[in-house]
């Protein structure tokens, strides 16, 4: 039965569950939604780059042919105005016309002429040669003497900045003399030939200055450059970068344009790159080193521009990535919306459960609570009930009617402790609060009392019992021993119950001894033996329908068909077979109608640890040995009736008692009276039992013993009495030897004996060392023929009126020689067996 | 449920985040393939070895004479059955980046002839061939300023080795129209040889000529950074202010504040013309051949020089040669004292990765011979001069006193005082020269119109910066 401490935990999941669905729902979308997205954009970024790579790949290719192209057409246009120049200044007649220039005075007619000839001359040319700007003719100390431009007659060109064109071999290097005019202030390219006289000797130059415009025409035009491209030629002029040809060179050609490209190819490089322009505007540039004409040419195309298409592209696919992504994200919504609702649905179901199982839960701890208060109140009474019999009983001289009635409340009580007993075991064992107790006992000394118990019943209803114990099977075991008597009790007890004629054997044999590795509290690992011992107990009475062997160990489940109603809890099987579980064993029956039952079952039991056995009990208790201290012994108890009891029980052997109501007062009487021992109950009012034992330990001085006493039927007390600080723990009721035992073990105390039965010390002595561990046989009606007739009346008569001193002494008076018979009558008589006693001297009356 | 739904999700979002990644890796490094064949870097043919001839590349000259006359010593060379030598000309502004692109494309010419860059040091320094063997045994004639410039590119471990042989000499003379100043009134006897009245007087002649020719300026100083010609002649106007950069040692002389204040008074003065309108405003845009260019075509009285060139383009000219060319050394300084010129050695050199090496040393062996050398020097009209005083002294061409330029330069160098460039002393100074940083300054101040103040501390700021970095 678990109490709301034992439930478990509240699940954390269920919690989580309980979030609200939105949350649920967007954080699924979240997720989608951050997934697709990283999706698109990298896909988007990937086709952006691959686009973009592709693009500059083409660009390249395409900017490196149009290079080509330039650089092809610009040398051909260099190499075909060397060839018209030289045509021109090679030509026979303008040859000699040049020659009487120079050589003629100027006011001569036939200078005049020669002079006019050449003008006409350098018309036409410049006219139909329009690469030429200005054709000037030099004479031997540098003065133009002649020229297209009749401002430049008269005036001198300095020689550094003239290109010599000698012949024109196709092909060759030629490196045209770019310099900067000084009357355009723009690049220039001036040809030159020396004209020689008939003596090979050097007269002057016919020099020309070259139309740059074309240069500027062949860049600007775009072949193979459809897109915003440019194309320039850039040169060194007086150490510095020039432009020499672009589409609007209007620009000052003195600018000194900067750029990767340009350096890249001043160094002498041919190549591509991606760079700023000389206005800082990235672009893809190819660059190369005209070797012959020593100048720069670019071609170089916005980088923007270029890479258009390329993020285009990744712009579409984002968009259409995007656009997918909202319509998935509906999809993907609608589906958790879905999911969130079956999931509030689960929910529902769930807590309907939780409330359920609450309900469920609250009823066992009704009922646990109330089996509980039950033991308490039904055991309390009932402890004074019997307590108080026992007492009566101790008077000697209480014979007559009343002691016959108080052995009539005596044996009910019993029974209906038993009664209250098996119940509350029942209920322990459905609220797993049945705990495994494993101590040392001697196993053939249990099977020898249970002989002893059952034999007078044996006998009295003419059957045999029997008790075979195999000879390898050991004296000394560690089990639950309070189980396991039990379970036999109730075995045998139900045998010889439901058996007319014939014999109940227990067999008890040894199978197999193992080993088990167990795990102890520190971790070591033991690997200790352990035996494995079956016990069998047949017998021969009606059988059981094979219908009802199935329901038999099912609690308050009596087979009727077989057995006739019988007046019992219905439990005892019940509670057999779950403390034979818990023994790790499991009870068999094989049974058949008319047949008999034999019900077997094998547990683990350890071999016994012989320090731990306990010590046999002695007689009952008169007094104190001589020469022991006064002991003060303080009981603490609320109910009156069982203050009493524990009164007369402990001073009548001699203790010094107080007694109290309250814990309070117990703290009190402790400090000012100091006992030895105090016998405290756990119910108390005021202050209960546990707190006035933990304020007692609290003050350390003077030493006392503390023995809880609880009405409790659980063991869970049992530890919480002793975390308190008591010693030791007796549960109600209990018997009055246990009460002197416990004080014999926490005080050391000797007592004094009542009933010598040297008989019964030495028989106990002998089960105990095991040698004789015999049966008894049960009593046979022929035994008891050994008696007189008179005798046998008597005791025919005693059994009848339930007069146990009676028949106490009436056993007294069978002579030594059949002490067996006279220890079985005497075990009947301790047993209540009054009825069997009934029968077996019914024939004799 | 949903605690469940997490366990399974997050290992599977790992899972598909690493495919993911995985995907994405390949799918973008599948293509970096063709990026890099797309971006394959070549290196232009600039290679103008041939195997069988020795490589040599040639100032262009600022008078055809001066390239006929390498032509024919190299046609003689090739006559006389040496390994034959493929000449090519360019000017001197491309001259020396097409050698570091030719060095850099693997095959360096054999042989370098760069009239106007002062090479920086970083770029040469251990590359060129050791030409001790040419050089030494020119030691006792050369001058010691050409001994001491051939050396600029050795090693601090080959300290007294030649790296470069010294072709000629050179020094910066004022070249002026005879005529145009008689047309003002004056003789050339009326030229002040006191600094601030020399140049009181040409503007004088501006003012005098300004009527009859109004674009005439009388001062054809160049203000610009494009122009080497720019700082030769600042470097003669620090020298009239006695601001010395250098000292013998190869130390920067700028930690006294003196100095930065004179350096500020020299740029104000030289500025002062171009703001007082005495310049053509072009001048800050002149590249080398255009004082000469604007000079020859009268567009100015006056113009300071660092060779012959002027002279050497008209030589075949009489009238205007002997008659109307005149040629006069600088002022003295402020102080009154004679301003020393300054010499500029040009020097052939040598790389040593070259695959003509022993034959280049043996075609300089033979230019550098006192009769062949003289002999192009001569043809080349006398532009420059050679490195030994003893070939100037033996030689009727350079003791002709009819020659009105060429003795006046002789004088200069005979008999006057003379002093090397601070890039003879401090390798580093080269640098400083090549960037013209003075001829950056002075443009800046031209056209930002920056302060003096601010030009020479910016011109010095990079000056240290330079030494900084290049002190060897």
């Amino acid at each position: 039965m678990s109490s709301p401490h034992d439930s478990p935990a509240p699940n954390p999941p269920s919690k989580s569950v309980a979030a609200p669905a939105s949350g649920f729902t967007s954080r699924i979308a979240r997720s989608f939604l951050l997934l697709s997205m990283l999706t698109v954009a990298v896909v988007g970024t990937v086709a952006y780059i691959q686009g973009r790579n592709a693009l500059e790949s083409a660009a390249r290719s395409r900017l490196q042919m149009t290079a080509t192209l330039k650089q092809k057409e610009i040398t051909r246009w260099l190499e075909s105005c060397e060839e018209d120049f030289l045509l021109m200044a090679e030509f026979p007649t303008v040859k000699n016309n040049i020659q009487t220039l120079l050589a003629a005075q100027p006011d001569t007619p036939a200078y005049q002429q020669a002079y006019e000839s050449l003008s006409a001359y350098f018309e036409e040319i410049r006219e139909i040669k329009p690469k030429f700007t200005e054709i000037s003719i030099q004479n031997k100390a540098n003065r133009i003497i002649f020229s297209t431009n009749p401002e430049l007659e008269g005036k001198y060109e300095i020689s550094t900045n003239l290109t010599e064109v000698k012949s024109v071999v196709p092909g060759e290097k030629f490196a045209p003399n770019f310099y900067l005019s000084p009357a355009t202030n723009r690049p220039a390219i001036t040809y030159a030939s020396k004209v020689f006289n008939s003596e090979n000797q050097r007269q002057g130059m016919i020099i020309a200055n070259l139309n740059l415009k074309r240069i500027d025409d062949i860049i600007s035009e775009r072949t193979g450059l459809n897109e915003p491209g440019e194309t320039y030629l850039v040169g060194s002029l007086s150490n510095k970068f020039a432009f020499l040809a672009r589409r609007d060179t209007l620009l000052s050609a003195r600018e000194g344009p900067q750029s990767e490209g340009i350096e890249a190819a001043f160094r002498g490089e041919n190549g591509s790159a991606i760079y700023d322009n000389y206005e800082g505007k990235p672009v893809i540039g190819v660059y190369r080193w005209l070797a012959a004409q020593n100048i720069a040419l670019l071609v170089e195309i916005g980088k923007v521009e270029a890479f258009a298409p390329a993020r285009n592209l990744a712009a579409s696919i984002v968009i259409v990535g995007l656009g997918s992504v909202a319509i998935l994200l509906l999809g993907v919504s609608r589906l958790a919306r879905q999911l969130s609702l079956s999931r509030r649905q689960i929910d529902r179901y769930s807590r309907q459960l939780e409330q359920t199982a609450a309900t469920a839960n609250a009823a066992n701890q009704a009922k646990s609570e109330f089996l509980a208060n039950m033991s308490h109140e039904l055991r309390t009474p009932l402890n004074a009930i019997l307590g108080f019999t026992q007492l009566m009983q101790r008077e000697s001289d209480s014979y007559g009617p009343h002691h016959k009635y108080l052995k009539t409340i005596s044996r009910s009580g019993e029974h209906l402790l038993n009664l209250i007993n098996d119940v509350l075991s029942m209920s322990k064992i459905e609220a797993g609060r049945t705990t495994f107790d494993p101590v040392c006992f001697d196993l053939r000394y249990l099977l020898l009392t249970l002989e002893e118990m059952f034999q007078m019943r044996a006998e009295a209803k003419a059957i045999q019992l029997r008790f075979k114990v195999e000879e390898t099977v050991p004296q000394f075991i560690k089990t639950d021993e309070v189980k396991l008597r039990q379970v036999l009790v109730n075995l045998v007890g139900n045998a010889i119950k439901f058996t007319q004629a014939g014999h109940v054997t227990l067999s008890v044999i040894k199978t197999s001894q193992t080993n088990s590795r167990q795990e102890d509290v520190s971790n070591d690992v033991t690997v200790t033996e352990s035996h494995s011992l079956c016990f069998s107990i047949q017998d021969t009475g009606p059988g059981i329908d094979p219908d009802e062997v199935s329901r038999l160990f099912d609690a308050f489940f009596q087979a009727s068909k077989t057995r006739k109603a019988y007046q019992g809890t219905g439990l005892g099987l019940s509670i057999s077979q779950r403390f034979v579980q818990l023994l790790g064993g499991d009870i068999h029956v094989e049974s058949a109608p008319g047949k008999g039952s034999t019900f077997s079952f094998c547990i683990q039991a350890q071999p016994a640890d012989l320090d731990q056995l306990p010590v046999m009990p002695l007689g009952e208790v008169v007094g104190i040995s001589p020469n022991q201290p006064a002991y003060r012994i303080l009981v603490v108890e609320d109910v009156l009736s069982a203050r009493q009891l524990m009164v007369t029980l402990l001073s009548q052997v001699g203790f010094e008692v107080q007694t109290v109501k309250d814990g309070e007062s117990a703290i009190a009487t402790y400090k000012s009276w100091h006992p030895h021992l105090i016998w405290m109950d756990i119910r108390l009012p005021i202050m209960d039992g546990y707190e006035a034992t933990k304020r007692i330990r609290d003050c350390a001085s003077p030493p006392v013993k503390i023995i809880a006493i609880t009405a409790s039927a659980f063991e869970k007390e049992r530890d919480a009495v002793l975390a308190s600080g008591c010693d030791d723990f007796v549960r109600k009721p209990f018997h009055a030897h246990l009460i002197f035992e416990k004080m014999a073990e926490h005080l050391g105390v000797k007592y004094l004996y009542k009933n010598d039965l040297p008989g019964e010390i030495s028989q106990a002595a002998e089960a105990f060392s095991g040698e004789d561990s015999k049966p008894s046989e049960p009593i046979d009606p022929e035994h008891l023929k050994v008696m007189p007739t008179d005798w046998l009346q008597q005791l025919h008569q005693a059994a009848i009126e339930v007069d146990a001193e009676a028949l106490q002494q009436l056993i007294t008076q069978i002579p030594q020689e059949h002490h067996v018979l006279a220890h079985s009558l005497q075990q009947l008589v301790q047993q209540f067996c009054f009825d069997e006693l009934i029968d077996l001297t019914g024939a004799y009356v | 449920m949903l605690a469940l739904l997490k366990h399974h999700l997050k290992p599977i979002r790992y899972w598909l985040l690493a495919l993911l990644i995985a995907f994405t890796v390949l799918a973008c490094s599948a293509d970096s393939t063709t990026v890099l064949e797309g971006s394959k870097t070549t290196l232009a043919n600039e290679n103008t070895a041939n195997p069988d001839a020795i490589t040599m590349l040639w100032d262009k000259g600022y008078v055809t004479e001066e390239d006929e006359a390498i032509e024919k010593i190299v046609a003689d060379w090739n006559a006389q059955g040496n390994l034959p030598i493929d000449l090519s000309f360019y000017n001197s502004g491309e001259i020396a980046p097409k050698t570091l692109r030719a060095s850099q494309g693997g095959i360096s010419p054999d042989i370098l002839f760069a009239a106007k860059s002062v090479y920086p040091v970083s770029d040469w320094q251990g590359k060129l061939a050791d030409v001790s063997d040419i050089v030494t045994p020119l030691e006792d004639s050369y001058t010691s300023t050409a001994l001491q410039s051939a050396k600029v590119y050795g090693s601090e471990t080959a300290k007294g080795r030649y790296y470069a042989v010294p072709l000629n000499q050179s020094t910066t003379h004022i070249y002026y129209w005879k005529d145009l100043l008689e047309e003002a009134g004056y003789t050339p006897a009326d030229i002040p040889t006191e600094w601030d009245e020399f140049w009181t007087f040409w503007q004088t002649v501006q003012e005098t000529l300004q009527p009859t020719y109004p674009g005439l300026r009388s001062i054809g100083l160049p203000y610009s950074e494009d122009a080497f010609d720019t700082y030769h002649i600042f470097e003669h106007v620090l020298s009239a202010y006695d601001v010395s950069l250098v000292d013998e040692r190869g130390n920067l002389l700028l930690n006294d504040p003196a100095v930065k204040s004179d350096i500020a008074k020299a740029l104000d003065w030289y500025l002062q013309f171009y703001r007082d309108g005495y310049v053509p405003k072009e001048a800050v845009k002149w590249l080398d051949p255009e004082n000469n260019r604007n000079l020859l075509d009268r567009n100015v009285v006056m113009t300071p020089n660092p060779t012959l060139s002027i002279p050497a383009a008209v030589r075949n000219d009489s009238d205007i040669y002997l008659e109307k060319l005149g040629t006069i050394e600088f002022p003295n300084k402020p102080s009154g004292e004679p301003l020393p010129h300054l010499v500029s050695i040009r020097q052939a050199i040598v790389f040593e990765d070259a695959p003509h090496v022993e034959e280049a040393k043996a075609f300089l062996t033979y230019l550098s011979q006192a009769d062949v050398l003289s002999d192009f020097l001569k043809t080349s009209y006398g532009r420059y001069m050679p490195p030994a005083l003893s070939q100037i002294e033996a030689d009727s061409f350079w003791q002709d006193a009819d020659d009105p330029h060429v003795s006046t330069v002789v004088k200069t160098v005979t008999d006057r005082q003379t002093q090397p460039f601070p890039n003879v002393y401090s390798p580093a100074y080269g640098i400083v020269m090549e960037q013209n940083i003075w001829g950056q300054a002075i443009q800046k101040m031209a056209i930002n119109e920056m302060s003096a103040q601010e030009a020479a501390d910016w011109a010095t700021t990079q000056i240290q910066a330079i030494f900084r970095e290049h002190s060897l």
